[in-house]
């Protein structure tokens, strides 16, 4: 049995000693998770650059510049100086609790990276036909590491910075899994190699199908990494570190590199249900596919690549401009806002769903291709399209400002009108001043 | 980083200031410190005089409620010996001034108005001008009786001395009466005169808000009376009152926290109080909570700090 | 004051709406001297129940100095650096209050020219004080790039301070009488550089935050104060008027020569965080109007002396006097007492925001931990003047 790629090159070097499933289960893998791991450990650390450097851009200033040419070297530096710090654990803390949380949180961020679609052919380390659920499940017990680790501190602020963090990632999990749920009645499976398959074959991204889902679950992703504007959790000036108080030195560092590598997670998987994964389509990449598959691969590891960097800019864009939710306004926004809307989404999406594929008498919209459902053709694509983005939004935005007419912080301009309009009144009573 | 700290030539100041070239600055920059002799440094000026001299001076105090003016030309006659300009024609009428103030008998009036464009040979005085036809003071006057010591205007400020057991009543007067209005509290705070008969004065400074007017209460206080809180008049006396208890020692009845407010709790002491001493004392607090106790006498602590 | 238990008790219940089902315990957390955002030494009690404040208590004289007991030992020129450090960031003002009142006592008239500087350096330093309040405000609440922004526009000033004085935050303006020399060369096009330049960042500013839905939520409705407790509990400044109240002693009571200049006080209307936002915000614009219509006058005087006839040795006659000035924090007060020699005999420093963080116990019951931060930025206490 030949396979064509590095798999192939590699059974042919080795000795025929090795039994081929060996070589294709066993030692292929291992090198493919290897070199996965160095990238994407790679990427998180030049993440934490990037964040210094998009920030001080933002705020017009230059960033790290001297270690290395521009600053490039800096990660180094800062995992270094992180490695020979003082390992501190407060008196009355629980040693081995407060040992393992950060471990907790970086296993559950790192295990997920052998399920991501890096490229096409020979590139994913592996395609499980429930990747998208074992993703949403393993995410969350990075919760757990938050909760331990606050905990352990045995100390007030960790301990509340801890508990908000859990409380928000389990809020805004309910969203993102809803969220998802709109591109798979397209691709009709959770693998994520066959979510992109599908996008590829019905040469559109879903982005386009579901604009809204797009949008919570990026919002969502936010939330999920406690990051800006949902980063009540470690705000520094409102509890100072949050969950992370009272570590440092090493363990620190793994509480950065287990949320940095939860952002690269959450940005793949938004890159292969909405982004249209590794696929960038056209001439060139369907002569590619068909006659240089290696070539393809790689040009497809790097698109890849490509897409994900551009969430993650987005990510710091967001955090370096707006202001910090207060806590009750962040799950405000998670329950009252996000959960409704992608329910909304789901239900509208399967009412155009089902009339396009079995309304249209003869030629309905949708046709079923048996692994994915596709919408060829531009009136097809056009009914889809123009269903998401007019209909769909619209009834959704009708329905969250019905649901959320008399919240506090709803309609903050009507709110201030009726106070003035009371304190106006009060005072023409008293008549005076 | 270096860059930045660059200057071009031109804010770079000029070597010698206009007006100020002393030649002792010279001898700094050029000669080491051990090579300057001990007193080539610029003279401080000197503290207050101590207390033996003023002892004399308590004794022709005319006894009667705290004013400036008999007090102060006291002092400073004895405060003229080591100025280097002997202000010796202001001291001459200030005693005379506190002979006139006694003979004038108990009730104290203000001077007689000397000439604001006055030569240098006059006291040095702000002209004080008693108003006794003020509306406000006639209406203080005729709603508390014997209430009002005495009232002036200084620098165009309006200023009444009031006894120390209408306070609450004359401020609830000043705040709700619609002819006032003072309803706004600017300031509480006190004097220290540890050579009147009534050695501390709790000031108050009102504000109306609607007619845009400033008064200026005063209550003078023996040592060890205290007066009634108006916190509940307005709550901004809370503060300002805790911090009049913290440095002057003065209580405030009906007061809902009368604790120290900017020193520590234990602290003990009342520092803005004329007999507290500037300079830092290793005193039972410090050593409690900072471990800092006092040096040895007499002991050697050459080069044992460097 | 007027809140009762049972009222603390409704409004923390109203907020959680939950009904509780089983004994809860209030905590009490300390936002303790070294505090991100409570800039500086403050130190805040809070007793919450979960998230709700129940109670607070402010532990302040952390940097308490004596001031006002140094300046009976120091001469009148000699107390002018002190009252840098007690506001630090708005140095100038707080030297133009000290020599007002020296020069009131001693009935000293400042010259036009002079005047006309000191009203320039005073407004540029309202400028860099609500700068500092606005960036150090917008980093408490989040908004991390705002703050980087305030100082690059603060950078312009602070570059015209090192100019004149010589320092960047402990000013020492002001000299008894005037100024010890006149305008540098290049003052004017400083300044008039710094006033083109400056309306479009505020315009910046206003684009990110005033109809920011984030910093909506974070704002408007947080901290709310009646005019009638404002007053009751003493505030002045911004705080005072974003409740509607209109009291700015360079109205009521003109020092210098702020009756020549044409300029509007900013009212808010409900008393909120998002009103004394907005009124700081144009009290910035306004600042920049007085500044420009000062340097025109600042023209016509030129080659005018810049200090009156001081004595040699500062020694005001025997009197008393309070005299207050608008400052960016909120009334500034001087109550001098002179004895006639060369030391004052009580110098009293009347501190904005020692009376304001009075405040701020009532405006934050009822709201959560992360307001109290809000709350304590609005109010825009320096820590430096309220220990003295």
């Amino acid at each position: 049995m030949q396979i064509a790629g590095p798999a192939g090159w590699l059974r042919s070097v080795l000795p025929q000693s090795i039994s081929d499933s060996v070589v294709y289960d066993v030692i292929w893998p291992l090198i493919q998770i290897a070199v996965a791991l160095f990238i994407v450990m790679t990427l998180v650390a030049y993440l934490t650059l990037a964040e210094r450097k998009i920030s001080a851009w933002i705020q017009s200033r230059m960033g790290p510049m001297r270690v290395g040419p521009w600053g490039l070297l800096q990660p180094a530096a800062d995992g270094l100086k992180l490695l020979i710090k003082e390992d501190i654990i407060p008196l009355l803390a629980d040693k081995a609790v407060f040992t393992i949380a950060p471990i907790v949180s970086m296993v559950a961020a790192i295990t997920v990276l052998v399920i991501i679609p890096y490229g096409a052919g020979w590139a994913p380390i592996t395609d499980v036909n429930i990747a998208l659920l074992f993703i949403l499940a393993f995410s969350s017990v990075g919760t757990l590491g938050i909760i331990l680790g606050g905990w352990a501190s045995n100390s007030k602020y960790p301990l509340l910075g801890a508990l908000r963090s859990s409380a928000q990632m389990i809020s805004y999990e309910v969203a993102m899994g809803l969220a998802l749920i709109g591109p798979l009645m397209w691709s009709k499976t959770l693998s994520m190699v066959g979510i992109v398959n599908a996008q590829n074959g019905d040469h559109i991204w879903y982005v386009f199908y579901q604009p809204l889902g797009f949008l919570i679950y990026f919002v969502c992703a936010l939330a999920e990494t406690n990051r800006a504007p949902f980063d009540l959790p470690e705000a520094e000036s409102e509890l100072t570190g949050g969950f992370h108080t009272e570590y440092s030195g090493f363990r620190f560092s793994l509480y950065f590199i287990a949320e940095y590598a939860a952002m690269f997670t959450v940005s793949a998987i938004a890159v292969t249900v909405f982004l249209g994964g590794w696929d960038f389509g056209g001439l060139i990449g369907h002569f590619l596919a068909n006659t240089h598959q290696n070539v393809y691969t790689v040009i497809s590891i790097i698109v890849f690549f490509g897409k994900v960097l551009l969430l993650l800019w987005a990510f710091m864009w967001f955090r370096w401009t707006f202001p910090r939710y207060r806590y009750d306004q962040l799950m405000d926004v998670g329950w009252k806002w996000l959960i409704p809307a992608s329910l909304a989404n789901i239900v509208l999406t399967g009412v155009w769903f089902v009339i396009g594929i079995s309304i249209p008498d003869g030629k309905p919209f949708l046709k079923n291709y048996g692994t994915y459902i596709a919408a060829p053709g531009f009136p097809a694509k056009a009914y889809v399209i123009g269903s998401a983005f007019l209909v769909t939004i619209t009834l959704t935005a009708i329905l969250l400002s019905s649901i959320n007419k008399h919240s506090r912080d709803f309609n903050l301009r009507t709110q201030r009108q009726l106070q003035l309009q009371k304190r106006a009144e009060r005072l023409a009573e008293a008549g005076n001043m | 980083m270096a860059d930045e700290n660059k200057s071009d030539g031109s804010d770079v100041a000029p070597d010698k200031p206009a007006g100020t070239g002393a030649p002792e600055e010279d001898k700094y920059k050029t000669q080491p410190l051990s090579a300057v002799p001990a007193d080539a440094a610029p003279k401080l000026p000197e503290t207050k005089p101590e207390p033996p001299a003023k002892t004399e001076a308590e004794t022709t105090e005319p006894p009667k409620p705290v004013a400036e003016k008999p007090v102060k030309p006291a002092a400073s006659a004895g405060e003229a010996k080591p100025a280097a300009e002997a202000k010796t024609p202001g001291e001459k009428p200030a005693p005379k001034q506190a002979a006139e103030a006694k003979a004038a008998g108990d009730k104290p009036t203000p001077t007689p108005k000397p000439a604001a464009k006055a030569p240098p040979k006059k006291p040095p005085e702000v002209e004080t001008i008693a108003i006794p036809d003020d509306p406000l003071v006639v209406a203080l006057k005729g709603k508390f009786p014997d209430t009002v010591i005495d009232a002036f205007a200084i620098l165009k400020q309006k200023v009444i001395r009031i006894n120390r057991s209408a306070v609450l009543d004359v401020c609830r007067y000043l705040r709700d009466d619609s002819a006032q209005q003072y309803n706004f509290l600017t300031d509480v705070t006190a004097l220290h005169h540890p050579k009147a008969d009534k050695k501390f004065e709790v000031i108050y400074v009102l504000y109306s808000i609607p007619r845009n007017e400033r008064v200026r209460l005063k209550v003078p206080l023996a040592e060890g009376e205290s007066v009634q809180s108006i916190t509940s008049l307005w709550s901004t006396a809370n503060w300002l009152e805790r911090e009049v208890y913290d440095m002057f020692g003065i209580t405030f009845e009906g007061h809902p926290d009368l604790r120290r407010i900017l020193l520590p709790e234990d602290w003990v002491g009342y520092p803005l109080r004329k007999e507290y001493p500037l300079e830092y004392e290793d005193n039972e607090w410090v050593a409690k909570h900072l471990d800092i106790r006092p040096l040895a006498e007499g002991a050697d602590y050459t080069g044992k700090f460097e | 004051m007027s809140i009762t238990e049972k009222d603390i008790l409704k409004i923390a219940e109203a907020r959680t709406r939950i009904e509780p089902m089983f004994d809860t315990q209030e905590m009490t957390l300390n936002m303790g001297p070294q505090h991100p955002s409570t800039h500086g030494v403050l130190r805040v009690v809070l007793k919450l129940d979960g998230e709700t404040v129940i109670d607070l208590d402010c532990d302040i004289g952390y940097l308490h100095r004596g001031v006002e007991k140094i300046a009976e030992n120091r001469t009148y020129p000699m107390i002018a650096p002190y009252h840098d450090r007690t506001d630090y960031i708005a140095a100038v003002s707080n030297g133009l209050c000290w020599v007002e009142t020296v020069e009131k006592v001693m009935g000293l008239e400042v010259p036009k020219r002079a005047q006309y500087i000191r009203i320039i350096l005073t407004e540029l330093n309202r400028i860099t004080s609500h700068l500092l309040w606005l960036g150090t405000h917008c980093i408490d609440l989040g908004a991390f790039t705002i703050f980087l922004y305030a100082f690059r526009e603060r950078e312009e000033i602070l570059k015209i301070f090192e100019n004149y004085f010589g320092a960047r935050l402990t000013t020492h303006a002001f000299r008894i009488g005037g100024f010890w020399w006149d305008t540098y060369p290049g003052f004017e096009e400083q300044v008039k550089f710094f006033c083109d330049y400056f309306p479009e960042k505020i315009k910046e500013y206003e684009i990110i935050l005033n109809e920011n839905r984030i910093w909506l939520q974070r704002t408007v409705g947080i901290g709310l104060i009646s005019p009638e407790d404002a007053v009751d509990i003493g505030l002045t400044g911004p705080p005072l008027r974003g409740s509607g109240v209109n009291y700015d002693i360079r109205k009521a009571m003109p020092y210098e020569a702020y009756e020549e200049m044409d300029f509007i006080v900013p009212l808010g209307k409900a008393g909120d965080t998002y009103d004394r936002f907005l009124v700081r915000m144009e009290e910035m614009k306004q600042s920049r109007n007085i500044v420009l219509q000062a340097l025109d006058k600042l023209k016509e005087t030129e080659g005018q002396p810049v200090i009156a006839k001081v004595p040699k040795v500062i020694k005001p006659p025997i009197g008393e006097v309070y005299h207050s000035i608008e400052g960016p924090k909120g009334e500034l007060g001087i109550f001098l007492v002179s004895d006639g020699t060369n030391k004052p005999s009580r110098m009293r420093i009347r501190p904005p925001s020692f009376i304001n963080l009075q405040a701020l116990r009532q405006m934050c019951i009822g709201h959560l931990v992360a307001d109290v931060v809000a709350i304590i930025g609005t109010l825009d206490i320096v820590l430096g003047e309220i220990d003295r």
